[in-house]
């Protein structure tokens, strides 16, 4: 299996990359006003808003820096009704892919309460990889406001005109 | 910013350990690690080096420039396309679909066939060993005042020979371009006022490098071929 790496502090974290849709680098991004700690903004991508979730904002507390290696990664993310929705994951250092079989992942045996999107750990040379299951890194208010508010905004831009998120090529 | 960064924020060339121009392969080769990793682009060392140059700040507009590019629909290369090579022939560039094409080849020596010197077949000729029957294209098409005879080894000139339902043809050219691929919506109609038999033969004009070419129909071109030569 392939994975992207990305880094949350100093220590490495792999995603899936059969649930990257496409890497970007960090692209400027329209706020949202009194959004919950983590979401970032909002990004036009390829014509249609899309919200960037600032992975280092919502688990450790701080934004990530704005670098050439910190990168947006667009995963397909489900929403509430099941439907897979793009999602802008903004990551540090995500500059490599490693491809590793999915039993070189160990499950480390967590200590309850700690953050479901925690996965199984793999131990290289470098030190531990641990898995994210992006599925799981939404809190699920955060990720109902996110994809209701997307779903809300092209229903209301094929009613009229007017899109309350007006989205312009630059 | 970093103290190793300067004010472009670009790391300071010291602050890179560039061991791969100095005992690595841009340097001595004397580096322990060579042998296990054959490459220094194999190597942790390389590999983290280059991490480090993403580090850097994004240059100023890196971020406008990029959120324009992505904010416009994907847009992929045009499919479908068709591969054709080009050659003249007299004054005339032609061009035949690829797949018809077996090898092009020098020109020889073309034997002469009796009672067979008026058609479009030129006579036979020694292709590895095999006769061919070796055709003149520009008899067949028509193409006005066949180029005047020139020396035998004319750097240009060769013989093109073709494969069309597993029979082999050869057939002199005058030079050769190669290779080209377009797409299908690129062919121009023939105009209707061309009227002579070269017409007949051509499916579509296609404009390479401001010229005129003329893209043969292969299936038509080769049917009236194996007539003649009947």
């Amino acid at each position: 299996m392939l994975f992207l790496l990305f880094k949350l502090g100093n220590d490495r974290y792999a995603l899936e990359a059969g649930r990257v849709i496409e890497v970007l680098p960090l692209l400027e991004l329209k706020k949202i006003p009194s959004a919950p700690r983590g979401v970032a903004g909002i990004f036009n991508y390829r014509g249609r808003p899309v919200p960037a979730v600032d992975i280092s904002e919502l688990t450790l507390g701080h934004p990530a820096p704005e670098r050439l290696s910190t990168r947006i990664i667009v995963i397909s993310h489900p929403d509430h009704s099941g439907k897979n929705q793009p999602l802008g994951l903004i990551a540090e250092h995500a500059t490599e892919i490693i491809r590793r079989d999915r039993k070189e992942f160990v499950e480390p045996g967590l200590p309850a309460g700690s953050p479901p999107f925690l996965g199984p750990i793999l131990m290289d040379d470098q030190g531990a990889i641990q898995w994210v299951r992006e599925q799981r890194l939404l809190p699920e208010s955060v990720r109902n406001l996110l994809f209701s508010e997307t779903v809300e905004a092209v229903r209301y831009d094929e009613r009229s005109t007017q899109s309350p998120i007006r989205i312009d090529g630059g | 910013m970093n103290p190793t960064e300067n004010e472009n924020g670009i790391i300071a060339s010291d602050a890179v350990v560039d061991c791969w121009n100095r005992i690595g392969v841009m340097g001595d080769g004397s580096c322990t690690k060579l042998p296990e990793v054959v490459h220094c682009r194999n190597c942790a060392v390389y590999s983290s080096a280059r991490a480090q140059l993403l580090d850097r700040t994004p240059p100023p507009g890196y971020q406008r420039e990029w959120t324009k590019h992505f904010s416009q629909a994907r847009t992929t290369a045009t499919p479908g396309k068709v591969s054709a090579v080009i050659f003249r022939i007299g004054t005339e560039w032609l061009a035949l679909c690829t797949r018809a094409f077996h090898e092009v080849a020098e020109r020889r020596p073309v034997h002469s066939v009796p009672h067979r010197q008026n058609g479009i077949v030129l006579g036979l000729i020694n292709f590895r060993g095999e006769l061919l029957v070796c055709v003149s294209l520009s008899r067949l098409l028509g193409i006005a005042d066949e180029h005047p005879p020139q020396p035998l080894w004319k750097p240009d000139d060769r013989l093109m020979i073709v494969e069309w339902d597993a029979k082999f043809l050869a057939f002199p050219v005058d030079e050769i371009h190669g290779i080209h691929r377009y797409h299908a919506d690129e062919l121009k109609n023939v105009p209707a006022t061309v009227g002579n038999s070269k017409s007949a033969f051509t499916h579509g004009i296609l404009e390479w490098q401001n010229r005129m070419v003329g893209c043969l129909d292969e299936e038509r071109l080769f049917a009236t071929l194996n007539r003649s030569l009947a």
